[in-house]
């Protein structure tokens, strides 16, 4: 991947992230506050799950 | 509507800092509903950094060992904003004015963590932008 390829998928990537920002914002303002934060206290639990198990699958390191 | 207001103005304030560095107020979300809309958007952020440094790590660009630093700071991270929200839920429950210890207590442990992402992780502007993002949704100033 060559710098400008780089910086392109950079744009993207923050493009999307104002678009993503602006569609919760959108869904708040439908009064889905607390719908949406239950569901995303349901992903961060399986995220924290899921990387307690790799962690706890990493192989052991002399200290 | 006034609710929603305030819920709005954190969000813009989020994506303002993440686009753009203008002035964002330096203090933590002063309102419950503004608290409410911080802790969605910083937990969102937070699985944002997630999958970037995740996909960053499977395209090779992070090397192993910058790779387990930096998941578990992230892990901290997920722990943190979920801490933060769950502070935030009780507050809810609470229906008090003004902000309650925990959550004061559980913004400032996640700030604390975000900045060890950024030191993890110096050459990744993505990451850098969602850990400013964040930031900003706790009311902080870039």
């Amino acid at each position: 991947m060559n710098e400008a390829q780089r910086q392109a998928l950079i744009q993207i990537g923050l493009d999307a992230l104002a678009t993503y920002l602006k569609v919760r914002e959108l869904l708040l303002q439908a009064g889905a506050t607390d719908a949406e934060r239950q569901a995303l206290d349901v992903r961060l639990k399986l995220a924290i799950a899921e990387d307690e198990a790799e962690r706890a699958a990493r192989p052991q390191r002399p200290a | 509507m006034m609710r929603l207001a305030g819920c709005t103005i954190g969000l813009l304030a989020a994506v303002a800092c993440a686009r753009n560095p203008a002035p964002v107020p330096p203090s933590p979300p002063q309102t419950l509903q503004a608290a409410q809309v911080s802790a969605l958007v910083v937990g969102e952020l937070v699985l944002s950094i997630r999958q970037i440094e995740r996909t960053a790590y499977r395209g090779t660009l992070i090397p192993q060992a910058t790779h387990e630093r930096a998941q578990d700071a992230i892990l901290l991270a997920l722990r943190g904003a979920s801490a933060y929200e769950r502070s935030v839920t009780a507050w809810t429950a609470l229906a008090t004015p003004t902000m309650p210890e925990d959550v004061r207590r559980a913004r400032d442990a996640l700030l604390g963590v975000l900045a060890q992402i950024d030191a993890l992780l110096p050459q990744y502007p993505e990451i850098r932008t969602a850990t400013t993002a964040a930031r900003a949704a706790l009311g902080v100033r870039p």
